[in-house]
């Protein structure tokens, strides 16, 4: 299915004469998908904005006809991806970056699949000790899914143990490792000694949504509910979090 | 254990590939280089996509493309070490960028409904051969470049004809015996062509007169036209925006 996306995409940058480059990056090799914490395919990039995610083709979501752009094989599905690619590229000329940041970064954080309340998970951390939702009921909570092998992922983790010294008891931090080995996982472990940190399961992973990047990021209120989700490792993730988090410490 | 495996494997693939883009190919026929380069250009972007799909999938998949990797490095060799020689001239190998954006762009040009929809698997196959291409293009493999480029056009050209009625079709294979005479007698190494020749004599074998029409109307033309010379209109970008596609590497 990357194809049809490739020649609807080269269709659209071919309008522009010259303005608009496209290229193909392979899965795996991409530094823009790994900045981005991209672990499914096809993944779609206007600039530096992640404007596309498997999902919005039908990949990797619970139905196949949930996404923005299903059922895939549709002319009616190929000419919105066409017309609404063609106004991406429309706001960057007109040096509305911004707007179309905003806009895709808030679709991103507004998944169906996104859960509305922490849910009630139960796992051992590394230090064999359980952690539970009700452990840390009544706190501001951050829980941060993670990889061994995702280099911003490292930059987060520490940023996240500098906010739980910050902070204290007001808040909790959770960061979650999924896909990588234990043993990479508590070398990791041991230069953050502010973070409880715990490999995830496939239950306790799944019970968060669809976890399509790493690091995914969740910001849950003192009640519970879901203050914020943040997918990848966009350049301004850590002002995207500081003014919700701010809120909920309120 | 897949990780394992794959840190295994991975220098090893790495080291092979750089030895083979360091391959001398002089007195030996520009067909061979052509499939040997087609070929190992697609080892390390499966090997650099395997552990992904390990992650986004499972781990079986990954292994599925570790072992995809070394089998592409394994046929390159093989194909690499026929002791066939060739005393004719080689062919001039250069960058093919124009002729693939030419084709890139009829493609993108065709790729509207209802052919979207219906052919939709041909478009994917045509397209994912002109990306190949174009990755070899860039990497520095030539020939591989130039046939993969061409397996493209033969696939376009396919979408393009029309089924030959009979007088059509007997003019064909009037065409392509010549085609292969000329071929065959010229000073130049035209065995990539030949391929190509080998390939509608095959399928005319087998009644699929469309693909016969498209090597000896689409392909032989274009490969004729590439070897006298690179075509004017080449883009110069002024780039302002870059839409980037993240996918998987040949579908």
């Amino acid at each position: 299915m990357s194809d049809p996306a490739s020649l609807l995409a080269q269709e659209v940058a071919l309008k522009y004469g010259g303005k608009v480059a496209f290229v193909s990056e392979n899965f795996g090799a991409s530094k823009l998908a790994e900045r981005f914490g991209v672990i499914r395919y096809p993944a779609l990039f206007v600039d530096d904005v992640l404007v596309a995610r498997p999902r919005d083709f039908g990949f990797f979501a619970k139905g196949e006809n949930e996404g923005r752009y299903t059922p895939w094989r549709n002319a009616e599905s190929q000419a919105k991806f066409k017309a609404d690619l063609g106004r991406m590229v429309e706001l960057i000329l007109a040096g509305k970056k911004d707007q179309l940041r905003r806009e895709y970064q808030s679709a991103a954080a507004d998944p169906p699949e996104q859960v509305a309340a922490l849910p009630r998970f139960s796992l051992t951390d590394l230090q064999g000790k359980s952690l539970t939702a009700a452990e840390v009921e009544g706190r501001v909570v951050l829980v941060e899914f993670w990889a061994t092998w995702c280099p911003p992922c490292r930059s987060t983790l520490e940023w996240l143990s500098a906010l739980q010294r910050q902070h204290g008891d007001r808040i909790a931090v959770l960061a979650l490792a999924v896909e990588s080995p234990e043993e990479q996982v508590r070398a990791t472990a041991a230069a953050l000694p502010d973070l409880r940190i715990a490999i995830a399961d496939a239950p306790a992973a799944r019970s968060f949504g669809d976890i399509l990047a790493v690091p995914t990021l969740f910001l849950f209120d003192r009640a519970g509910k879901t203050a914020r989700i943040l997918y990848g490792a966009p350049p301004d993730l850590h002002q995207q979090m500081e003014g919700p988090l701010k809120r909920v410490l309120q | 254990m897949f990780q394992v495996r794959w840190k295994a494997a991975a220098p090893k693939l790495i080291e092979r590939d750089a030895k083979a883009l360091a391959r001398r190919w002089k007195d030996r026929p520009a067909a061979l280089r052509a499939i040997a380069e087609a070929v190992e250009g697609q080892s390390l972007p499966l090997l650099h996509a395997a552990p992904a799909y390990a992650a986004a999938t499972e781990p079986q998949a990954g292994f599925f493309y570790l072992e995809q990797a070394k089998a592409m490095a394994d046929f390159a060799d093989l194909v690499a070490s026929l002791a066939v020689r060739t005393r004719r001239a080689a062919p001039p190998l250069r960058s093919w960028t124009p002729e693939l954006q030419q084709v890139q762009d009829r493609v993108i040009a065709a790729f509207q409904p209802p052919r979207s929809i219906d052919q939709h698997s041909d478009f994917i196959a045509i397209n994912a051969q002109l990306k190949l291409a174009r990755e070899l293009d860039s990497g520095g493999l030539p020939a591989g470049a130039l046939y993969t480029w061409l397996d493209a056009v033969q696939q376009f050209g396919t979408l393009e004809v029309q089924d030959p009625d009979e007088a059509t079709r007997a003019k064909l294979g009037e065409q392509l015996a010549a085609a292969r005479a000329e071929l065959g007698a010229a000073r130049r190494d035209d065995s990539i062509a030949l391929l190509f020749v080998q390939r509608a004599e095959v399928r005319a074998g087998q009644g699929e007169w469309t693909r016969v029409r498209a090597i000896v109307e689409h392909v032989l033309p274009a490969y004729r036209a590439a070897m006298e010379g690179r075509p004017a209109g080449q883009r110069t970008p002024r780039e302002e925006v870059r839409i980037t596609l993240v996918r998987w590497p040949y579908t």
